[in-house]
Parts: structure tokens; sequence; C-alpha cells
């Protein structure tokens, strides 16, 4: 009698593996970070700004970025999971995919960000993002995007003294803000000219030459990337396509309510990190759902999150938040899917309910955008009145927090005298006193819409002059 | 002895029994609140569970509750015009938290739940204990938030008018990473707290596996 | 139409001459009939028997007799592997190589003169079972008071490596198609259906020469995926009906292609079933073919009367196709009359353990539309398995097979369904 081998399960297997996936989803970044190289690293050192070893900086953290979870990773399991064996601890490492919490957080946080800053980043998402929930296949949260917001929320100030999200080249010639702060600037209803027109046509928002993080400004690699992936097989077609189009129609309606082109939902579409989110981020399949109707409900909420934060509250990037909220309803959206596989009937009243908060929130929205009257950002603190002087004690938002200033007017000749600045937390203040703007204004105070802005100061020189332009306003109603 | 120690360690109420989070997570922005803080508490409950203990045998059944947090709420109200008198800003600082103490639970854990069935000595071993490892806690992560959420340690600021010392001292040196001000902040009060309590956790049980 | 396209290897067993293997020296006849595996003896040591003596009862809520498939003299009963891996006993009749058939009843002339009620008795006396693999006792589905409209034969053998369907369509066409209306005219139902594979031109034109002659029955072509064989993927596909538990709901029984067959032997002949082809192929067998075994020979003694096995390392021994296969320890199994392959190959699943990371192809892919990640992690949550319903699982494997982590999903979702078992009990 001969005994054979036994084991479970079926006998013959499918030759597709995780580690496969994992070299498929590699693949489809590469593009993404070549262009990043050449856009952020190599374009601006062609023109002459910054050092050769600066031109590779989006590389360097990048590798920065791996290397960091990696270590953290190994760090944990040798002390924390008490795996002292060599053999296992490679093993457990190879399996666990260690890289990926670095190389996410790498590509979405704003390229000026310091290296030490990083690295703490980098230990945050893999250690508290993902290692203390289990390890790999337990985490609720998306790790790299735990990272990116303690990075966000904690480290803000340090990287915008560096320069926030825009490279040397792009401090100097497009603006000073990306797209979507400048939307938000202008109170998110404006004309084609004053949103799209600063970066460009809507061409260069799909190429790539926009502000934006290391891997989120290339619509086109993205989309590149989506296809490929789509093909190999390592994501469902589910929740990118329907994350995409719920925030494309919810954006549309806002717009086509207050009579805006089709280039109003496109810009919001190509803009931010909308898409490098919903194909890379989002379909993460530890944190996301797992049956199919579960997944298009999942991105219906994600659309319509990302389109709350962007328009309701004062972030103006909505992808980080939408996603880390809709992981947290993952293990409910998952019952409900279950429930819909077996009758399709079952999706009707939670469908129904979702599509009613998501039609009335979007109305309002479009409805009361438009009613944050400017005159918001202008506000007279205090009026006074010494011999013949009215001082006027005035804030008007600037592009970083408010400029707080004394306005002296002459009663008898109705002229600004003095403009005391007594509080600006500005970026370029240095600009603005070279150029002795503040004496061109009380010059020219009368005629001050032909009055030049700076070069490198626009924004600021804007806000200068319209506080300007509404304190004589104020000044000639009340007298 | 036993009662002295095990409100240290094994009972510790912010890292093992997890009570009275809501004033732990509001005011260790310092440390010098966190000591006021938890000396306060220590106050009332030390001299709580001694009067309670001492009149638990002739109070009726129906009315026992609100006599004991009378007791309570006169230790506060004292502790309160103390504050109040001498060391006015802190008093602002710690605000609403201070006649919180009143319902905090770990007075009401210990005062009712265990003054009120044993002897006088035991419950003011108790309540030493308790109020030591509230104020020893609270020190712990107060020094944890300040340290990397704000570069400073504070011991003596508001209290200089009284001790004439005044300690604030700078920690480490000026760098990028520290501070991190998020820390002050609820969600990193959330964050510490959480993060403080598995290590600790993880050492003791790590020792009761050992036994 | 769900399903997965799987690597066949059904051209290496397929050969032109079926040999016989109809003289082992033993046969152990296992006392076993679909679930129940501890049926009655209704023989001693030392009784004589003929081919086709009952020797064994079925006598639960189905009655159904076990029959010799040799005859010779009963020696013991002994305990043998089944094909679901089980030890279960076995009477055990020491051949005498003579070829005397008990006969019970004259048989009649023309196959279609039976009334359904005598239809459905010859069928349980003579034992007929589903003998693609279910071992359901054929007579249990023709005894029904609802009316039948439509017969439809199984003949897809959707899983890799089986031929025995394939070979039997080959060379028996013509007998299966009268027996097919024979069954439409017993049992007054108004068509006959054929469902085969796609890309087999050879089985198509064997039916198709003698189509012309029962215009009620026909031959309907279904998808080359797995599993498109089962039931209720094959009843929604052909017929596009939807049926809720049973399908004699809406008046259609299936019938796999060898139980065909088997009743038209016993409508002809009235011979129980005491041999069947079966497929012994494998990439660590030296010659692949399908033979014709008796019910109860030794697995041992059929390898060495094709050719044995070729050396190698972790050989499997499997009873049945490679998705829904059990492998068995020994080689001392017994042929029993659901068994329809024996699949000798290499272990081909040697991989690291990997998390599960909650993809979602097993819940993408699964035909019975169930989620077998979820059930995997709620295997001891019995208030959450009411949701999952992870008694509607087939066992198909799909959900192992497709898993990039290679965890073993099939095992936790039979688990969650003993648990089910338990709590409904």
């Amino acid at each position: 009698m001969n005994k054979f081998y036994h084991d479970n399960g079926p006998h013959i297997k499918s030759p597709y593996n995780t580690s496969k996936m994992m070299k498929h989803l590699i693949i489809a970044l590469f593009p993404i970070i070549i262009f990043s190289v050449y856009k952020n690293g190599i374009l601006p050192y062609s023109r002459g700004y910054g050092t050769l070893l600066s031109a590779f900086r989006p590389l360097i953290m990048i590798l920065l970025g791996m290397l960091t979870s990696l270590i953290s990773e190994t760090l944990f399991i040798y002390f924390v999971l008490k795996i002292k064996d060599k053999e296992k601890l490679i093993t457990h490492l190879k399996y666990s995919y260690a890289i990926f919490p670095g190389l996410f957080l790498a590509l979405t946080i704003p390229i000026n960000t310091p290296y030490s800053i990083l690295i703490v980043g980098a230990m945050v998402a893999t250690i508290i993002g993902k290692m203390l929930f289990g390890g790999f296949g337990f985490n609720i949260f998306n790790p790299a995007l735990v990272g990116n917001l303690f990075i966000i929320s904690a480290y803000y100030s340090n990287i915008a003294i560096q320069g926030g999200y825009l490279n040397k080249l792009e401090l100097d010639t497009i603006t000073q803000a990306t797209p979507l702060t400048n939307l938000q600037n202008l109170n998110y209803i404006d004309t084609y000219q004053n949103i799209v027109t600063p970066f460009g046509n809507l061409w260069n928002f799909l190429t790539g030459m926009i502000p934006g993080t290391i891997g989120e400004t290339s619509a086109i690699l993205c989309l590149l990337g989506l296809i490929y992936l789509l093909f190999t097989k390592v994501i469902t077609w589910h929740i990118p396509i329907i994350y995409l189009a719920t925030v494309f129609i919810l954006t549309s309606f806002i717009g086509y309510y207050h009579d805006l082109g089709i280039w109003y939902p496109l810009f919001h579409l190509l803009s931010g990190g909308l898409i490098f989110g919903a194909i890379f981020m989002a379909t993460d399949p530890v944190t996301s759902p797992t049956t199919p109707i579960g997944q298009a409900i999942y991105a219906l909420g994600l659309g319509f999150l990302t389109v709350i934060f962007r328009f309701l509250t004062s972030y103006p990037e909505g992808v980080l938040t939408a996603i880390l909220t809709m992981n947290m309803f993952v293990f409910i959206i998952d019952k409900l899917g279950v429930k819909v596989r077996f009758n399709l009937k079952k999706l009707s009243i939670p469908l129904a309910i979702l599509i009613l908060i998501i039609g009335t929130t979007t109305y309002y929205v479009a409805t009361n955008i438009n009613k944050k009257v400017t005159d918001q950002n202008f506000n007279v603190i205090d009026v006074t009145e010494i011999d013949n002087q009215v001082i006027y004690t005035v804030t008007h938002k600037a592009y970083h927090g408010l400029i707080k200033a004394k306005i002296e007017i002459d009663d008898n000749t109705g002229k600004i005298t003095t403009i005391d600045i007594l509080e600006q937390n500005e970026y370029v203040w240095n600009q603005i006193e070279e150029h002795n703007y503040i004496d061109k204004l009380i010059q020219q105070q009368h005629n001050l819409d032909d009055l030049d802005t700076i070069s490198g100061a626009t924004y600021t020189a804007n806000y200068l002059k319209q506080m300007v332009i509404k304190t004589l306003k104020e000044y000639s109603q009340n007298r | 002895m036993k009662d002295l120690v095990k409100g240290i360690i094994n009972e510790n109420p912010v890292f093992v029994l997890m009570l009275g989070i809501c004033p732990t997570l509001a005011v260790t922005t310092t440390v010098e609140n966190a000591i006021v803080m938890g000396l306060s508490l220590m106050f009332v409950l030390i001299f709580s569970n001694f009067l309670v203990s001492l009149i638990k045998n002739f109070v009726p059944e129906q009315i026992k509750i609100p006599t004991y947090i009378l007791i309570i709420a006169t230790f506060v109200t004292m502790v309160e015009l103390l504050l109040k008198a001498y060391v006015k800003d802190l008093y602002d600082t710690l605000g609403i938290y201070i006649p919180l103490i009143v319902v905090n639970c770990i007075i009401l854990g210990r005062a009712l739940g265990f003054a009120s069935k044993e002897k006088v000595f035991s419950s003011i071993l108790d309540g030493i204990g308790f109020g030591l490892g509230f104020t020893l806690s609270l020190i712990v992560l107060s020094a944890m938030r300040e340290i990397f959420g704000n570069n400073t340690i504070t011991i003596m600021d508001s209290l200089t008018k009284i001790t004439g010392y005044q300690m604030i001292y700078k920690v480490l040196p000026n760098n990028n990473i520290f501070p991190i001000n998020i820390l002050l902040k609820p969600a990193g009060a959330l964050l510490s707290l959480g993060l403080l309590t598995a290590f600790f956790n993880s050492i003791r049980l790590r020792k009761e596996d050992n036994q | 139409m769900v399903g997965i396209k799987l690597l066949l290897n059904k051209k290496m067993s397929i050969k032109n001459k079926i040999p016989s293997f109809d003289k082992p020296n033993y046969v152990y006849i296992p006392l076993v009939n679909h679930t129940n595996l501890a049926c009655e003896c209704c023989v001693k040591k030392g009784d004589k028997v003929y081919k086709g003596s009952v020797i064994g009862r079925r006598n639960d809520h189905f009655q159904l007799p076990i029959h010799a498939s040799v005859s010779g003299t009963v020696v013991g009963i002994e305990e043998r592997p089944y094909l679901n891996g089980a030890l279960v006993k076995c009477v055990v009749i020491e051949n005498d190589f003579k070829e005397k058939v008990v006969d019970n009843f004259p048989p009649k002339k023309d196959i279609t003169d039976y009334t359904a009620r005598e239809f459905v008795n010859i069928l349980r006396d003579c034992g007929i079972v589903g003998m693609g693999g279910s071992g359901f006792p054929t007579y249990v589905k023709y005894d029904t008071k609802m009316p039948i409209n439509t017969i439809l034969v199984n003949g897809v053998e959707c899983e890799p490596y089986i031929t025995a369907d394939y070979v039997l369509m080959r060379d028996h066409a013509e007998e299966i198609l009268e027996c097919i209306d024979a069954i439409l005219e017993i049992t007054g139902a108004t068509k006959g259906i054929i469902a085969i594979k796609v890309h087999q031109p050879e089985i198509k034109k064997e039916f198709k020469k003698y189509m012309g002659t029962y215009p009620n029955i026909e031959l309907i072509e279904v998808a080359d995926l797995y599993p498109s064989g089962w039931e209720k993927s094959l009843i929604k596909q052909v017929l596009n009906i939807d049926y809720d538990k049973l399908p004699i709901e809406k008046g259609v029984v299936v019938n796999n292609v060898s139980t065909i067959y088997a009743i038209y032997e016993a409508l002809k002949y009235h011979k129980p079933v005491m041999e069947k082809i079966i497929t012994i192929t494998g990439d660590k067998i030296e010659k692949p073919q399908n033979v014709v075994v008796k019910i109860g020979t030794q697995v041992k003694d059929l390898i060495d009367y094709i050719g044995g096995i070729k050396p190698g390392n972790k050989i499997k021994l499997i009873a049945g196709g490679p998705m829904m296969g059990v492998a068995i320890l020994t080689d001392d199994l017994v042929v029993s009359n659901n068994l329809n392959c024996l699949l000798i190959m290499e272990n081909q699943n040697e991989h690291p353990y990997i998390e599960c990371m909650r993809c979602g192809k097993c819940v993408n892919i699964c035909p019975a539309k169930l989620s077998p990640v979820l059930i995997k992690n709620n295997v001891n949550n019995v208030e959450y398995l009411k949701y999952l319903q992870p008694e509607k699982c087939i066992e198909c494997g799909l959900c192992s097979y497709i898993c990039p982590s290679k965890v073993d999903v099939r095992e936790y979702v039979k688990k969650a369904k003993l648990k089910r078992g338990e709590k409904n009990e």
C-alpha cells in the first residue's frame, strides 16, 4: 500500500499572486516619477535655479521615504513583535510590502518638505498607520494618508516657509499659489481668466505643468497608469470611474447653476490630487470595500465628500480627508454590499437616501457660495477721530492670514496721510518694502486702479490695494 | 500598604481604569497645570475619603449619595476659593475643570465605592494612592505633550507669585521637527494618551505574563 | 455567465480504445449512498452472490439497494477509504470469474413501454444514482407530483482533466438519444436538451448523425467556463430560468449523461449499476486513459493494470477533478459509483504565507454570489454568518483558485457551513 501527499483545497491554482500585483503597481508609477523629476528638478535646474543635487530632489525624497518605512517596520518587528530569527524576519518583511506607505507618502507631500520632516512622517505612517493596527492586511486607514495628515497638520508652517507646494521655478514665473488655493481665494466662482489662465490653459493641467505635489500633477500619466492597472487586473474599474464621475457631475451642477461652461468641472477634475488619489490611493485593496456594490457606494461617498470639503471648508484640497473619512465606513458598507448581492432590491432605500442627501447638499452649496460677498475680506475694526484726522483700523484678507493696518485720513482734504502696517504674515513683505509700495499707495490713492503690482508679490500688492480702496469707499460713504 | 500602591501602578486611574479622561486631556498642556490639578484632586480625595469613611455608619441608606456629594462639594469649593484668591491666572486657565472635580469619576468611584465600605485608615491610604497615581500620570502625560509640542517644560510660571521661582526650561535646540504643535490640541492629546497607554500596558501585561 | 476559463489538459486522456479492467481478484463494495455513509448490510461471511445480487440497502428517508458487481463469495467486511477521504465499511467479495447474473424480472421489448410508476420503481431497484459525482438517488428526482416539462442532460464536464463523459458520448451517442426519447415519452415531458461544451466537433458529429429521428431533442452548446456544469448556472444559461431550491419547481429535471446511459441499461436489460468509465490521468501516470472498471475495484490494482506511476516528489492521488477532488492518503481507495476521475499529479501548491489583503477577487468570481473573504473573517461570529449565507456554497474552489495571496478560502467557508449547521440543530 503506497502513501501519497495530502493537502486541502484546489490542486491547481491561478498563476497570479500578490507580489506580481505590487510589481505592476510600481511599473504604473514609473512614468509619473520620471515626469516629476523632469518638471520639479531638471527643468528648474536648466533655467538656473538650484544645484544639481536639488534637481533630483523628488527621486531622493521617494527613496528616503521608502527606506525609512522599511527600516521602521524592521525595527518594529524586531523589538515589539519579537521576531528575532533572521529567516523569519526576512520572509515577514518580504510579504508585508513595507515600502508602500513611504512611497505613496513621498508622492503626496509638498516638494519643499525638509528631509527630517519626511522621515518623521514616514515613521508615523508606517508605525501608527499600519503596524499598530496589526500589520499588512489589517489596517483600517490608508497609512500614507495618515502620515500625510500628520505632516500637514503639524508642520505646515515649516513647509510653507520653504515655499510650500511650489518649486523654485514656479515661485518666480507662474504665481504664488496652487490652482485650488487660488480658487479658494476667489471664492470658488469666477471667470476662466481668473481661475485657469494664471496657470496656462487646460492643456497644461492635463500634461501636468502646474504647481502641485510630486505625484499628482500629471493627469494624463495617471490615466495611462489606470489603463495599465485595469488591463493587468490589479484593480477593478468601480472605484476610480465612479469617483471621478461623481465629482464631475456635482461640480458641473454647481458650475451650471452659476452659468460657467464645461471648463469648470474639467478644472476641478484635473487640479489637485484628485486623479492620482482616485486611481492609486482610494483603490488600496486593504482599506476599501470588497463587494462590487460596496465599492460603488464607497466611490459615491468619496466624490460627495471631496466636493463638500473643497467648497465648504478652509482646506483647499479635499481628497485626503475624504478618503480617510470614508475609510471609517468600510465595515458598514461591506454589510450593505453583502445583503445587496443576494437581492438587488435591498439597494433601493439606502441609495435613495444617499442621493437625496447628495442632491440637497449640492444645491445648498451652489446657491450659497456666491453669498460670500467680498466685503467679508475687509473689516473695519475701529474708527477714531482726533483733531481733524479720522483713523481707521482695518483688517483685510491677505495671502497668508490677515493684514492689519491703521490708515489716517485728513478730514479737510479727504486724503490718506499715513498707512501704518500693524500686523502682517506675508512671505514676500521684503519686496513690498523694497519697492516702497506703501508710499506709492499713498501717492496714487485716487488712481489706484492704474497702479501696477509688483511681480513676485502680486497677490500681496493686490490685497493692499483693495484695502486702501475699500477704506476710501468707507470713508466717502460715511462722510 | 497594598491600598497605597494599587492606585499608582495596578489600578492607575488614567492609564488602566481610564477614569476622568476629560480633565486629563484638557489641562495637560503644561506641566504646571498638571501638577496643580493633580494636587487639587488629591486634596479633595483624601479628605473626602476620610470624612465619608468616618460617617458611613450613621447615614441612612436613602440619603447616602447626596450626603457624600455634599462632602465632596465642600472640599472642592475650598480648593476653588483658594486657587481663585492666590493664583488667579491659573484659576482662569483651569477654568471649569476645578468645579468638575465634584463629579470626576475617580472621586465618585473611590469615595462612594470604596470609602463608604472600608475602614478609615484604609480609606485615607487609598485616597493618597489614587491621588498620587493621578498626579504622576498627569505629569508624565503633560511632560510628553509639552516637550514635544512646545519645546519647553513649565514647572512654575503662574505660581511664581507665591513661591518666587520661575521655572520654564527650553528642552530641545531649535530644529525642524519639534515643536509639533498638533500635540497641544485635542487631537494630539488623544494620540499621546493612546500611545502612552499602549506603552504602559505592554510593560504591565508582560510582567503579568511572566508571573 | 459566471466562471473562469481554466487550462483543460483533456487531450492527454482521450484515446480511441477504452480497455476494460473486468477481472479484479477482490472487490470492496462500499456500503454508502450519497450522504448516508453507513448503509445496512444484507449478507454475511460465506454467502455466495451473483452479479447484481443485492448485498446492502439504504434504509432512511430514501430506499435504495446496493448491488454486487462480480459473482463470488463474501469474504467479510473491511474498511477502506471512500472518495471524500473518510473510511467506510465495504463488503469484500472474492471473484470467481463467473458471469452469472441475477435475474429479477422479464425484459420488455420496447423501452418506452413503462408507466411513470414502473419507471420510478425500476430506477430504484437498479440502484441508479447520479454518476457525475453527487451519488444522489435518481428515482427521487422522478418521484414527484409536479409536472415535468424538460429533461436536461448535462454533458458539460467542466472540470479540467476529466474525459469520461466525453468518450461515453463519442461511443454511445445512439443509445443516449434513444434513452432520452424514452424518458420523454414515459414522463410526458415535451423537450429534451443535451448540453455540451463548445469546441467539441467530434461529439457534435456523432450526435448529429442520429438527431434527425428525434425532433424533440436539441443539442445546445455552453461556454467553455468553469463551473458551467453546475446545475443552477446550467439551467440559467440554457433555459434562462431561475429556481429557488430544486429545479423540479420549474418542471426541469437534470441528469448527468453517464446516469442516462445507466438508465438505458436498466430499462433495456434490467442491469443494475455494476461498472462505469473512469478517467485516470495526470502528469505522473505512465499511460493516461479512460478505463471501464467494476464498482468496488481497488485503485491500487487498477493503477498496476494500466502501467503504474512515474517516480516523483510529493505525488498526490486525487479522487475527482483538480478543483473539487479530495487528495486521498493511501491507494487502497475503492471505486464507488460516483467516482469519475483519478488524478495523479505532483503537488503544485508550495506557496509562502501572505496575509489576505481583502482585494475582493474571490467575491467577484463566486458563482453562488457569496463573499468568501467576509466569511473567512467572521467564522466565529454566528450572528453575522446569518447574513453571509455560507450554506449556499457549492465548494467549487474558485475562491481559493483565484486568491493572489494563496489563502485557503474554501476551507474557511466549509468551516462556516459546519458552524451554521450546528446552530440549526
